[in-house]
């Protein structure tokens, strides 16, 4: 049958079918991949006036009406373009017009044919397809030719949908059938979900992405009453009205931030401000629509973001190296600077800020970034830049890699080496009266491996018969490990020239291009050997006579590396640093565990370790609101990245270094090996661990509060966007003595944009920062705040900026923003 | 680490982790108002200048008339010699005729030793009962209790400053802590807590009630942005009731309600501290200071600031936490006791003159703590983790000029040494030092028992330094 076409343009005029309400399902359209976390529009189509009725923001009222064909059409909402929108479609008798989409009529179908839209093919468009009698005919390219053929239902009364139901981005066949909903998600005609919704005269089914977590919801419709199933459970959790009976329901695509918008996935945002440095709406939607398992693998399979390299230079700065830079200095890749950009520490943390901010490998750089925090090496003690380069790259590389491997690399870094002198340690001499450096055969058991106590595999410490704890080793142990740990020296090739020339030999100048070499005689390395060779009797192992310094170190740390307390003391740590700063026994234990055994028989797999401290049920559960102990303070680096990365900043991570030694946490600059706060921190008054409340005085309270000023209500904002922001401060506005610089910029344009609805702003900075927990009276503290600004009428630019960073300064100093679930 | 002392210590310590802090509150308070104010009248502050990272006062106190013991295990080739020619000379006057040296560059604390306000402490460090090297070195150490983690730095800088075992698992309060719940009645009611640190947040000055606030040196406390000269437009209130109003909101996690507590706490003591830090100080303090710009120094002087508004705060009572670090001399060690002698030395005494000037002198004592001390015998350019070592004390009350404690024979494995690398056995507790200060401070023996729990394992309570 062949439509007379009146017309070529979009508003196609077909002459149909009369359809009997009641017995066309509808499209479910699919969600577009750009709507997710964004909640659902509805709408609803009236076949009696050829009109759509679209609600954006779910007030109940109809912010689009779009009258598209005539009477005996019927209309479906369809994104055929992937241009992120659905657009009315109409279908009349075997032939499609598009108000969005191929400019003349497609012929697809047969009259009484029941036409769907759907991205079946997972290509982010909707496929047009029409069912008949169990068959569903699929034209992919809407050019009117098949690209696929289903068969699923058939039986009569059954009523097709199509829409993604598990979220795997190709829209799944549905079968509804007297309220028992049959979906087939590899459309291979078996139902492999089964719900129960509606099966009540007069429902409607639509399936539709209601909640904006990239599943669709089943719904049912009935005389403009909405039902929406959104947790899948054979109960209808959603319901409002919109639209009246005989019309036509439908999932009109990504809604609009309204006062009934629901707040963004919660789960994902918590779980990311675990697994990175603040969890954003791009990445919220990635962990929404992969999962949890699938991202954090794809995060474990990741490489590093690397350092820039950054070149040998001399320990000593050149007499030329300037600022600016003179003539004849080292070359430097960073800027003029030469010692601020070689010989301090500051290309560093402005490399590490950038990877924080913006790098891919969110949770490597995260993970790094809490091992440098256990195996602690400072630039405190030597200011060169590309040895704690080189050192930071180490932690990023092995992040996911073996925890043995990790401790023989940073064992054998010549920074480390330096920091806690373990370089050129000798052997005792007797003559000089001297014993070999204790330093660090003391700190890699005490804070880098075994910790001072033994401990059960939960992490509780091992007690005696008199309730005692058990120290892990004595000071004679200690004294014993030292003579492993000697004859190290550092490779003798004078900086910047090519490796292994010789003569090696020990207590040589500084260099720090390589990793530490033994020393022990001729022919290699002079004529004594700094080893000690004696045998060694500590913690109960022997260490034979006669070995190597090379075979001593691998026994020593092999000995380390299978004490069972490393698996507790490692794993609650890590979990302290990226989850929670009081996991319970139990937590520590299965985190342990894996430390044990990843499942393969291997011991000391980093990566397994991660996964299950970030998918463990503790770190997953939603803070009970009754009473909780879960959560941990925000150190300084990680307030200033979550927010950033949350309100979408720019930032070449200059102003943020400049900020966070005030705040107790100097990048790569911790005053002692023991981390910028003590891992065992006890808050004052209570029983609760919390490291970064060490750092948490009185002073770094204003420092903290002081730079959120800065960042909002203190920022300036140029004539030229006067909504996008500097913080002031060196480093705010891009920092002319850097090369690249970009300086650090709040965009505060939509949130201004939003100001002049005060609840809609306070509710947006919620869902920014908060991602939707904002107790209510939080928020209503924020909006006296805000209302108290005076406006003109009509209100002014200044005026709604001000509004915004307002809202925002009084979110982010708050303890709720302070500390992080 | 059991035996028949630890009885006191078990009882202090029996609700771990749930400390009875309602009862040791009350009974604090009722003793000491009746014996504080009675006992010490007047302003009295207390400052304890922390050596962090365990200082090797082996070479910072040294014999001179029996110099060639120090040499036997220090001679020049260990690296680490002191020559004798170059040792600041004291002659204490009740050591019978035993002369020492300081190191040669602490000339100020050898002119404060020979006037008589300065005195040495000798040997002094965490003890929990008197122990000797033949107990020490025997099976379980004879059955005498010892301290726990004994060469660890955080376990140990944890036992000095509360006396008690186990500090970093068990202890919720340190010893001046302690002390200032007792003495607190003397203050007003309302006033700026009376414990202040000037190194971060340290537990040395946390009571059950008292509870230390961490200063800066210098530069604002307060808001910078967030601020307000005279009358605050509406606006400007509205957002600072909000943002308080946000600060006292009831909240179901306790991490949020900690955060709530330290950012509310720093709020309230910021408007009265912060004018005063930001001041100059009076002349007795620009005098006293002037040339000096170290970290120590400017904590000092900001003690010094405070200490001169003391009766503005409504302090009869203070007690004050300073440190300075690098004493961790593994390696370079005297290169690093070059530099970091002068500044203790130089910054103890500018504090002095500036007590002086402002006729305070009397009513304020100083003294040195540190981790530990470290082995005699080195490792070839530094030392490593030791156990007792030697400390000062300054103020006008102190009757210097003296040693008090037994200064160590300095034999590697000789009498006092715990082992075989010239870690010394403490003879003189930090228990004892502290009850010594906390009698001066007002605390009756009954107090001082309490406050220090392992006090009772030790015949002297007081090493009568200061009066």
């Amino acid at each position: 049958m062949t439509p007379d076409m009146k017309s070529a343009q979009h508003r196609g005029t077909l002459q149909g079918l009369k359809i009997a309400v009641g017995t066309i399902a509808l499209a479910a359209l699919v969600p577009n991949a750009a709507a997710l976390g964004t909640p659902a529009a509805v709408g609803y189509y009236d076949p009696g006036k050829a009109t759509f009725y679209i609600d954006t923001n779910r007030d109940g009222t109809a912010e689009t009406t779009v009258a598209f064909g005539v009477v005996g059409d019927i209309g479906l909402l369809a994104d055929v373009t992937g241009s992120g929108t659905k657009s009315p479609t109409l279908f009349n008798g075997g032939t499609w017009a598009f108000m969005n989409g191929p400019t003349s009529p497609v012929k697809w179908g047969a009259p009484f044919d029941v036409p769907l839209v759907g991205d079946v093919m997972g290509t982010g468009k909707d496929a047009i397809v029409v069912y008949r009698s169990g068959t569903w005919f699929v034209s992919g390219n809407i050019d009117g030719k098949a690209t696929a053929i289903y068969s699923f239902g058939g039986l009569p009364g059954d009523v097709p949908l199509l829409a993604d139901i598990d979220g795997d981005g190709k829209a799944d066949l549905i079968i509804y059938r007297n309220g028992m909903w049959l979906v087939s998600t590899k459309r291979d005609g078996i139902a492999d979900i089964v719900m129960m919704l509606g099966g009540n005269p007069g429902d409607i089914p639509v399936a539709l992405d209601y909640d904006g977590n990239g599943k669709a919801d089943p719904a049912i419709f009935n005389a403009g009453n909405w039902q929406v199933s959104t947790a899948h459970d054979d109960r209808s959790e959603v319901s409002f009205t919109f639209g009246a009976a005989g019309d036509i329901p439908m999932f009109a695509g990504a809604g609009q931030s309204g006062p009934t918008q629901p707040p963004p996935n919660n789960d994902a945002a918590r779980f990311l401000s675990h697994a990175s440095f603040g969890a954003t709406p791009a990445e919220i939607a990635k962990v929404t629509a992969m999962g949890m398992g699938p991202y954090v693998d794809a995060q474990l399979a990741m490489p590093a973001t690397p350092f820039p390299a950054f070149a040998v230079i001399p320990e000593n700065a050149p007499a030329n190296c300037t600022s600016p830079l003179t003539a004849g200095g080292p070359a430097d890749p960073f800027g003029t600077n030469c010692p601020r950009d070689l010989y301090s520490t500051f290309a560093v943390q402005r490399a590490f800020l950038a990877n924080a901010l913006t790098a891919p490998d969110q949770l490597r750089q995260r993970v790094a970034w809490a091992l440098s925090q256990i195996w602690v090496t400072s630039a405190t003690q030597d200011n060169i830049a590309y040895p704690m380069r080189n050192y930071q790259q180490l932690l990023q590389d092995g992040a996911f890699g073996n925890f043995r491997t990790l401790m023989r690399n940073l064992t054998v870094d010549p920074f480390m080496g330096n920091y806690l002198d373990m370089v050129n340690n000798a052997k005792a001499n007797a003559a000089n009266g001297t014993s070999p450096n204790e330093n660090y055969a003391r700190e890699i058991m005490q804070l880098f491996s075994i910790g001072l106590i033994e401990l059960n595999n939960n992490g509780t410490p091992l007690v005696d018969g008199t309730g005692a704890t058990i120290p892990t080793y004595t000071q004679t142990d200690i004294t014993a490990l030292s003579g492993l740990f000697t004859g190290w020296t550092y490779q003798s090739t004078p900086a910047g020239t090519p490796p292994v020339t010789p003569p090696l030999k020990f207590n040589n100048g500084v260099n720090y291009a390589g990793a530490m070499v033994p020393c022990e005689g001729a022919p290699n390395c002079g004529t004594t050997n700094f080893h000690d060779q004696t045998m060694k009797l500590a913690m109960g192992q022997t260490f034979p006579v006669g070995q190597t310094a090379d075979q001593d170190l691998n026994a020593v740390l092999d000995f380390l590396f299978f004490h069972p307390n490393v698996g507790p003391f490692i794993g609650k740590q890590l979990i302290q640093h990226l989850v929670m700063s009081n996991p319970t026994p139990q937590y520590v234990n299965r985190v342990a565990s894996i430390f044990n055994d990843d499942g393969t028989g291997t011991r000391g797999n980093l990566g397994a370790v991660v996964k299950a401290v970030l998918l463990d049920p503790e770190a997953l559960a939603a803070p009970d609101p009754t009473d909780s102990k879960a959560g941990k303070l925000k150190e300084p680096v990680l307030m200033l990245t979550s927010m950033l990365r949350a309100m979408g900043a720019q930032s070449d991570g200059e102003y943020v270094l400049l900020q966070t030694p005030n705040m107790g946490q100097s990048i790569f600059r911790s005053d002692t090996v023991f981390n910028y706060y003590p891992a065992d921190y006890q808050i004052p008054g209570t029983s609760l661990a919390g490291p970064q409340f060490g750092i948490f005085d009185a002073p770094r309270v204003f420092a903290r509060a002081n730079t959120l000023w800065n960042l909002t209500l203190g920022s300036t904002c140029p004539t030229a966007t006067p909504t996008i922001c500097n913080p002031n401060g060196t480093g705010g506005a891009p920092d002319a003595s850097v090369a690249g610089a970009l300086g650090t910029k709040i965009d505060y344009t939509a949130l201004a944009a939003a100001a002049s609805n005060v609840s809609t702003l306070v509710q947006q900075v919620d869902n920014l920062l908060l991602f939707g927990t904002m107790p209510p009276a939080m928020n209503a503290q924020i909006a006296s705040a805000v209302n108290a600004i005076p406006t003109s009428t009509p209100i002014t630019a200044q005026q709604l900026l001000d509004r915004a960073r307002t809202a925002v300064y009084l979110t982010v100093t708050s303890p709720r923003f302070q500390v992080e679930f | 680490m059991s035996g028949p002392f630890v009885f006191s210590r078990r009882r202090f310590l029996q609700t771990a982790g749930g400390f009875s802090a309602l009862s040791l509150a009350a009974s604090m308070d009722r003793l000491g108002l009746a014996s504080a104010a009675a006992q010490a009248p007047g302003y009295k502050a207390l400052v304890c200048v922390f050596l962090f990272g365990g200082n090797d006062s082996s070479n910072m106190v040294i014999p001179n008339s029996n110099y060639a013991q120090y040499l036997a295990s220090r001679d020049v080739p260990t690296g680490i010699n002191i020559p004798q020619a170059s040792l600041l000379g004291i002659a204490p006057t009740n050591t019978g005729g035993a002369t020492f040296g300081l190191h040669p560059t602490m000339p100020e604390l050898q002119a404060l030793f020979n006037q008589g306000k300065a005195a040495i402490v000798a040997n002094s460090g965490t003890l929990t009962a008197p122990i000797t090297r033949a107990q020490y070195t025997a099976a379980k150490h004879g059955g005498i209790p010892v301290p726990d983690q004994l060469f660890s730095h955080s376990d140990q800088q944890a036992e000095n400053m509360t006396t008690i075992n186990k500090a970093t698992l068990t202890a919720p309060t340190g010893w001046a802590g302690r002390l200032g719940d007792v003495v607190n009645s003397m203050n007003t009611v309302g006033s700026p807590p009376m414990s202040m640190s000037f190194s971060g947040a340290q537990i040395f000055g946390n009571g059950v009630s008292v509870k230390s606030i961490s200063l800066p040196t210098a530069g604002s406390f307060g808001f910078t942005g967030d601020t307000v000269t005279g009358t605050p437009s509406a606006q400007t209130a509205a957002r600072m009731n909000a943002r308080s109003g946000i600060l006292n909101l009831a909240d179901a996690n306790e991490m949020v309600t900690a955060a709530q507590t330290s950012i509310g706490f720093a709020f309230n003591a910021s408007t009265v501290l912060s004018p005063i830090l930001q001041g100059t100080g009076g002349s007795a303090i620009t005098t006293a200071f002037t040339g000096l710009n170290t970290g120590l120094s400017n904590q000092l002087k900001a003690v010094a600031k405070v200490i001169e508004q003391h009766a503005a705060l409504g302090h009869q009572r203070e007690i004050f936490f300073v440190s300075i670090g690098g004493f961790d001399t593994h390696t370079g060690e005297v290169a690093g006791h070059n530099s970091l002698y002068p500044q203790v030395s130089k910054a103890i005494n500018a504090f002095y003159q500036a007590t002086v000037g402002m006729g305070v002198a009397s009513n304020v004592t100083t003294f040195t703590l540190s981790d530990f001390g470290r082995t005699m015998k080195p490792n070839g350019g530094g030392t490593d983790h030791g156990w007792g070592s030697h400390h000062f004390v300054v103020g006008g009350g102190v009757v210097g000029n003296k040693i008090y404690g037994t200064y160590p024979n300095v034999t590697v494995g000789g009498p006092d040494d715990s082992g075989s690398q010239g870690r010394w056995i403490p003879t003189t507790s930090t228990d004892q030092v502290g009850a010594t200060l906390a009698k001066w401070f007002g605390a009756a023996p009954v107090d001082v028992a309490q406050i220090f729990p392992n006090l009772a394992n030790f015949t002297v309570k007081d090493l009568a330094f200061v009066v």
